[in-house]
């Protein structure tokens, strides 16, 4: 259902809006990101607004596991990221 | 809890004579179509009656009609000055209020200076003088400011208020005259006589209201103040030079004043537009229009506007229009619909498809709802082909 972000869509097929990107993260130790590469440079996390969890679909082979970070970047912007508990990977994510 | 009440006795009454200092040596009655609702001391056996009877009881007083667009101003200007001393703030009636002073003292050298402070930012704003209580809860802090003469303070240091109170007449609780009567004829004159009874007694006779008939008279009293809410708001008025009646002149006075105003919203929102028409500066006509939705959309303003003035039958002639903005807030954006006009839509087919077969694939989407619960944002709308 979900896939993985960051892929082009192929021309003529439906396009999914907010689709997360791929994103570089500096971690601390608890989890949380300390710095974000945005643009080819990487901005420090002022602060972390809130954070969160969903767990979906594990009772299919496609299970979903985000950690939510809502965040106050070093240059005022407010960006929402999720590491993927599954892959480990981060993503931004928008909302439209 | 420390509260201080700042309160301006007969309040009508001391604003007519201050805006008319004739007055200050006549016996004064003030009311509003046809009683009576404030007189001075000369005349205070008016203060329930009506017009016709108030005339015939005291012939000799001057009668004003009351001005509650001066009222209100004065009050105003009387809470600004109270929040220069406490930013908490409860307004209770034209020309009382009470503030929040615990912590103050120590900017004071005790709470005498704290309530000449008081008294001298009231009387610097609107050139009144004001009496002012100071006390734990409400209703002793208005006992005390309504027991000494304008200009005074009563102070009623913790602990004693039950002590205060008990030589008080029961006409001061905040209670209506039926109740009032009912403790007089139970020979309940004082509230020292109420406090003495045991609390079921008067929980008893006085059902519900008996529990804080009691702790009142008694000195208890937990209400907490409620201050203000600090509310911005934008005001403009536009005098003529000579009265005018005819309501196109109204109309067009009110569009000038709705561009001023506009201009100082600066793309904010208002949530309500009071209309006022005056003349020497009283209220001969004022509605309160609140908007279904916040806008800082003139023109719906300005059609509000024509809709009330258009077909008004004002009673006299006014010199004056003003409208005040109030509910002020942030800037807000309403999504028009992308091709409103349904006309050009065959023409907007014809160059999506043209679009469609230059570029060999769709190029104008719309969005669709999949699955708006959804927890994850991505899956809850897609951009589907405009005309798939």
């Amino acid at each position: 259902m979900l896939k993985a972000p960051g892929r082009a869509e192929r021309p003529g097929t439906l396009r999914r809006l907010n689709a997360p990107r791929t994103i570089e993260v500096r971690a601390e130790a608890g989890g949380a990101p300390s710095a974000l590469r945005r643009r080819g440079r990487w901005v420090e996390v002022a602060e972390v607004l809130d954070r969160y969890r969903t767990d979906d679909r594990w009772w299919t082979a496609e299970p979903i596991s985000r950690s939510y970070y809502a965040l106050l970047l070093e240059d005022g912007r407010a960006v929402t990221v999720f590491r993927d508990e599954v892959s480990g990977g981060w993503s931004e994510q928008r909302y439209g | 809890m420390r509260i201080a009440c700042v309160f301006i006795p007969s309040f009508t009454v001391a604003v007519e004579r201050r805006a008319d200092p004739r007055l200050a040596e006549q016996p004064l009655v003030v009311y509003d179509r046809n009683a009576v609702i404030d007189a001075s001391p000369e005349a205070a056996s008016t203060r329930v009656l009506t017009v016709r009877q108030a005339k015939a009881a005291c012939p000799h007083a001057v009668f004003v009609e009351a001005n509650r667009a001066l009222y209100r101003d004065v009050t105003e200007a009387m809470l600004n000055a109270v929040e220069e001393v406490s930013p908490l703030v409860e307004p209770v009636e034209p020309g009382a209020a009470y503030a929040d002073v615990l912590g103050l003292q120590g900017h004071y050298d005790d709470e005498f200076s704290l309530s000449a402070a008081l008294v001298e930012a009231v009387r610097t704003a609107t050139g009144l003088l004001a009496g002012t209580g100071i006390a734990d809860g409400k209703f002793v802090a208005w006992a005390a400011a309504s027991s000494v003469p304008p200009g005074d303070a009563g102070v009623v240091p913790s602990g004693r208020e039950q002590e205060f109170l008990r030589d008080k007449d029961t006409a001061l609780l905040p209670f209506g005259p039926d109740v009032i009567l009912r403790l007089n004829l139970l020979a309940l004159r004082t509230l020292g006589d109420i406090a003495a009874l045991p609390r079921t007694s008067v929980e008893a006779q006085f059902g519900r209201i008996g529990t804080r008939l009691w702790e009142l008279a008694s000195g208890i009293d937990r209400e907490p103040l409620r201050p203000r809410k600090p509310q911005e708001s934008l005001s403009e008025r536009l005098s003529f030079d000579a009265s005018v009646v005819a309501t196109e002149a109204l109309v067009m006075a009110g569009r000038q004043l709705l561009a001023r105003l506009l201009r100082r919203l600066k793309g904010r929102t208002a949530r309500r537009m009071h209309l006022q028409l005056l003349a020497d500066d009283r209220i001969v006509w004022e509605k309160l229009e609140v908007f279904r939705e916040p806008t800082g959309d003139e023109r719906r303003m300005v059609l509000i506007l024509k809709t009330r003035l258009s077909f008004l039958e004002l009673p006299q002639a006014v010199d004056t229009v003003a409208i005040t903005l109030t509910g002020i807030g942030r800037e807000m954006a309403k999504q028009e619909k992308l091709f409103a006009d349904t006309q050009n839509l065959n023409q907007i087919a014809e160059a999506i498809r043209q679009l469609r077969a230059r570029y060999d694939r769709p190029m104008i989407y719309r969005v669709a709802e999949v699955d708006p619960c959804s927890r994850h944002p991505e899956e809850r709308s897609v951009l589907v082909p405009y005309d798939a």
